[in-house]
């Protein structure tokens, strides 16, 4: 039983950590922006089929394919913004949204024209054969996806903390003004935040792909780790990523005492809970309300 | 502004005549598409009252809308109800649902807000599943044409008509709604809580009233739907559907009557006259979806108020506040 | 307000174009003409089917073209209107309407998707437009009187044969079941329930279900292992089995698993590779890798007019509808109502288009051109055959 359990926990981690991903590059997109980017899952699902695209049709090797799509992806991610968002960039912040949403069909049925709509697997290297440890077993391909998020976690945690560009990005979320008498280029750090939001899109797409298999549909992942993100706290990049592994784990675990519909709302049920009790989630700050 | 008035009084009036005389010149599928149309402007209206005018933003609309489906569906067909009031239950039901919805949901704002409400979309959609002995679940129900004082709606021609009635009084309502005290008070929170609360706006009163009216619109939009569909699946009341209701009022243009109605067009007949396009049709629709509110970013009647200001000397710019709720 | 007023003017030209876009064509006909014979489809060409809805227009299309080239049937050709109902009942009745009052269809074919087909039988009904063939197995259609005719044995028939191969040949009575919790699942997991029942005295060890697009099924592996289940019938399509057994692996837990038609596509055993080699089906029709003159015009057909498809059960299965449609066409003759169409399907008999299987026209309370099915296993990466066609008995749902 604990056997199981344990099981469960460090699969449900696994897709926790794609969640968590995704939330990140919501996050990192509202914080400094205040944009709530629909297209985030569907960032995902296209840089899956381009690490497709370029390994089964190009026969490009595995990680070559990992750096080009998170380059690709991070084109694509400054291209959403300077088509889609810079136009209206003052107008209220639901036009932004429908614009997002826009994007978002675009992207999908653009996916549907050229691939098709039948499901691709893509492949990955890491194995999907069990592994024991102890009383968990899991499989070599969930140890790969929570040992790589953390690694692109930590890694832009560090390129916040410690770089220039980080920290120049930092201070536009905290104030627009303020690092513009800094002399930080408000607009490229835009760029860059949809960049690197579309890159960490990228990465997800294709740490997800190979247990979800590739369809033009994959992108409604996206609201799954939307609500990891307000669970966390959609402010705080801690919070959206623990969100994110939260959610994961408790589908899960959720799914093996209840059926599939409880499981389904199991967690909606607890955001909830947790909202009434923290109405800015787990980790996030109250909002400033300002007069 | 006497010659404004006139213009917009005569063409109101050239609109009701044409509406009023469609059923006759169209066929069916147009007479069915239009009743839809109203359906949503119905939704519109609603959730513009919540959304746009007071500020609060609402995923669950989807949810409102399949209780007022059920509710009228199962009223009709456990309790053989007449039609109309499974028709005003429903309302209720759905009233009593977000007002009760409106409560804990005082204490959050926006994206906040927003999952908690997309959360209670998700919740009710299985719930409807796992109350199959009432719902049918994922069978799907069917319902049976309304009827009225022995007169059956079961052509599509007598549920435009119905369908038109019921949109018009509900539009007139609002609009008595929005000129008057609440729509101050709904707009003066949404502008700034702290500065309505500090001129004696009782927010949480105006906030819970507002969840409720605008639940009470959807509730009743779904009955309609109910018994002009005829069908209800769980699976439709989906979250893309609160997420479309909400396309459909800031396309339109939040806080504004005219908005909700243009947004439904927008939502309802344009895919219908891009049905030809086969696969292309939802590439299209998206990209006329961006394209639009870049352009338009106040939304369809943001662009006519501003240009009937920049053109005509009518009115004023539109202005809505940048931040909703944060 | 003031934007109601001074928008009324745009109101009344978005009405005036609405007026326009309304005044359609008013023709009398039924879709037929010297000419041409049309056909309607609602299909999901971008939802949650879209793989589906997509592949079984082209397979029609692909035989219509060639028909059609080579001079149409009786004089005339057909020609097939497919609209995207994206798996949303409201948005299938639309495209109903509009099939049947604007585009005059003479039949609707292949109609996709349970949920949606329910949506329109009423008015399709009403409107006295036949629906032949719809793209759902699931057994309604068999049975709901003259409008509507099935055309392969449904997933209730075939888990009855599930059952019955298991417990009687496999002398497996610890059964499990795992199904999509949609009306599309039900139909087969609840005519398993009742087979098991009924004839054998038993029942399910364990009932583990998942939403459509779940993508994760460790807690139903696990749920399954601790059933101690030696089989389990999977009530899914090809993306399901891949997965689950993988999951399966991965706890130490290997029973036989089994289920019906959607589970039989090369995709699944592109998608699941090694864990799925074992797996049981049961087919309805031939694979599309098949020998044979029928499947060697299938993918002729295929080749010439869909390139950018690869022959694929779900286009076969929107192939041999239109084939059957062809047939009763010729049947019918140059004098065309939808009366005369009808009893033209029904009055097929063993009728073989080539691939040695049969269509027989079920009767009145079995409206289906076919019952038979057989098992099919993976075998060294292929789908094998396992067993001889045969004929499905009906298996009710209670």
């Amino acid at each position: 039983m604990v056997e199981i359990l344990t099981s469960q926990v460090v699969s449900g981690l696994a897709t926790g950590c794609v969640y968590a991903l995704i939330a990140l590059g919501f996050v990192l997109i509202f914080k400094a922006t205040d944009v709530v980017n629909f297209a985030q899952g569907e960032f995902v699902m296209v840089s899956g089929f381009i690490s497709y695209t370029l390994l089964i049709r190009f026969g490009i090797p595995y990680w070559l394919v990992l750096v080009l799509t998170i380059v690709v992806s991070g084109f694509m991610g400054v291209l959403l913004e300077r088509v889609v968002v810079r136009p209206i960039m003052n107008a209220p912040i639901f036009s932004i949204v429908i614009a997002t949403i826009g994007a978002s069909i675009v992207l999908r049925s653009s996916a549907g024209i050229l691939y098709g709509y039948d499901v691709l697997p893509l492949p990955t290297i890491f194995s999907k054969d069990p592994i024991r440890l102890g009383i968990v077993s899991f499989t070599a391909m969930d140890a790969g996806v929570i040992g790589f998020s953390l690694v692109i976690m930590a890694a832009l945690y560090l390129f916040f903390k410690l770089t220039k560009t980080g920290t120049a990005m930092r201070a536009t979320a905290q104030s627009q003004t303020a690092a513009r008498l800094m002399g930080v280029s408000v607009p490229r750090i835009f760029s860059l935040t949809w960049a690197i939001s579309a890159g960490i899109g990228g990465v997800a797409g294709v740490l997800i792909a190979p247990i979800i298999y590739l369809d033009p549909n994959l992108g409604f992942i996206g609201v799954k780790a939307f609500a990891g993100a307000i669970l966390g706290g959609f402010g705080s990049i801690p919070g959206a990523i623990v969100g994110g592994m939260l959610l994961g784990i408790l589908e899960n675990l959720s799914g093996y005492f209840f059926n599939a519909g409880i499981k389904q709302v199991s967690t909606y049920i607890l955001l909830i809970l947790v909202l009434v009790v923290r109405p800015s989630g787990l980790f996030g700050a109250a909002p400033v309300r300002k007069v | 502004m006497p010659r404004r008035s006139r213009l917009g009084g005569a063409a109101l009036v050239a609109v009701a005549a044409i509406l009023l005389v469609l059923p006759n010149v169209a066929d069916n599928y147009v007479i069915y598409v239009m009743s839809r149309l109203f359906v949503y402007v119905l939704v519109a209206l609603g959730l513009n009252l919540l959304t746009g005018y007071t500020g609060q933003v609402s995923l669950g609309h989807a949810a409102f809308f399949a209780i007022g489906a059920y509710t009228a569906a199962v009223l009709a067909e456990r309790w053989h109800w007449p039609s109309v009031l499974c028709l005003v239950g429903a309302a209720l039901v759905s009233a009593a649902v977000g007002y009760l919805l409106g409560l804990p949901c005082l204490r959050l704002s926006g994206l906040y807000l927003a999952m908690a409400t997309l959360g209670f979309t998700l919740i009710v959609q299985e719930m409807l599943l796992q109350l199959s002995v009432i719902t049918h679940g994922s069978e799907g129900m069917k319902v049976q044409p309304a009827s009225f004082l022995g007169l059956t709606f079961h052509t599509d021609y007598r549920k435009y008509y119905l369908l038109f009635v019921v949109t018009v009084a509900m539009l007139l309502f609002a609009r008595n709604l929005v000129k008057g005290r609440a729509g101050r008070a709904f707009l003066a929170i949404r502008d700034n809580e702290r500065a309505a609360a500090a001129m004696g706006v009782n927010i949480a009163r105006y906030k819970t009233i507002a969840f409720a009216i605008s639940a009470l619109y959807t509730g009743l939009a779904g009955a309609l739907s109910a018994f002009i569909v005829g069908f209800l699946d769980p699976q439709e009341f989906s979250f893309f559907l609160s997420i479309q209701f909400i396309t459909i009022i800031i396309l339109g243009g939040l806080a504004s009557l005219l908005g909700s109605v243009l947004g439904a067009c927008f939502l309802i007949v344009l895919p219908e006259l891009l049905a030809g396009l086969d696969v292309w049709q939802a590439l299209v629709y998206g990209l006329i979806m961006v394209v639009t509110i870049i352009f338009m970013p106040f939304g369809l009647s943001g662009a006519l108020q501003r240009y009937a200001h920049r053109w005509f000397g009518i009115g004023v710019e539109p202005m809505i506040p940048r931040r909703l709720g944060h | 307000m003031k934007g109601l007023r001074g928008g009324a003017v745009l109101i009344s030209v978005l009405v005036g174009l609405l007026v326009l876009f309304a005044s359609g064509p008013v023709r009398a006909e039924e879709g037929v003409t010297d000419k041409e014979v049309v056909v309607g489809a609602g299909l999901d060409l971008t939802g949650a089917v879209a793989n589906w809805g997509v592949n079984i227009k082209a397979g029609m299309e692909a035989l219509f073209n060639r028909v059609n080239e080579a001079g149409g049937i009786h004089g005339r050709k057909i020609r097939l209107i497919a609209y995207d109902h994206v798996y949303q009942p409201p948005k299938a009745v639309t495209n109903a309407k509009r099939l049947v009052e604007r585009d005059h269809v003479f039949v609707m074919m292949g109609h996709l998707g349970t949920p949606t087909t329910k949506a329109i039988k009423d008015y399709v009904e009403e409107k006295r437009v036949p629906n032949i063939f719809p793209a759902t197995l699931a057994s309604i259609w068999t049975t709901s009187g003259k409008w509507h005719v099935g055309d392969l044995a449904t997933y209730a028939d075939q888990t009855g044969l599930i059952i019955d191969y298991l417990v009687k040949e496999r002398k497996i009575r610890k059964i499990a079941s795992f199904y999509q919790d949609d009306e599309y699942g039900l139909d087969g997991h609840l005519a398993g329930k009742s087979r098991l029942k009924h004839q054998y005295d038993l029942a399910y060890v364990a009932e583990v279900d998942y939403k459509r697009a779940d993508i994760d099924f460790s807690s139903q592996a696990a749920k399954l292992k601790e059933s101690g289940a030696d089989a389990v019938i999977l009530q899914a399509v090809y993306r399901e089995p891949p997965r689950l057994a993988e999951q399966c692996a991965a706890i130490g837990y290997k029973p036989l698993f089994i289920g019906p038609s959607p589970i039989v596509l090369a995709k699944t055993i592109e998608l699941g590779g090694k864990h799925v080699e074992g797996l049981m089906g049961v087919e309805v029709y031939p694979l599309p890798t098949d020998p044979g003159p029928f499947l060697d015009q299938y993918r002729a057909d295929m080749a010439k007019y869909a390139p950018s498809l690869p022959i694929d059960t779900t286009n076969l299965y929107g192939y041999q509808k239109a084939a059957l449609f062809a047939e009763a066409l010729q049947r019918t003759g140059r004098s065309l109502t939808r009366d005369s169409v009808l009893r033209a399907i029904e009055s097929i008999k063993d009728w073989d288009p080539g691939w040695g299987l049969k269509y027989t026209y079920g009767g009145d309370n079995r409206r289906g051109m076919s019952n038979a099915g057989r098992l099919v296993v993976v075998k060294d990466g292929k789908w094998t055959k396992a067993s001889e066609w045969t004929e499905l008995k009906e298996v009710g749902r209670r």
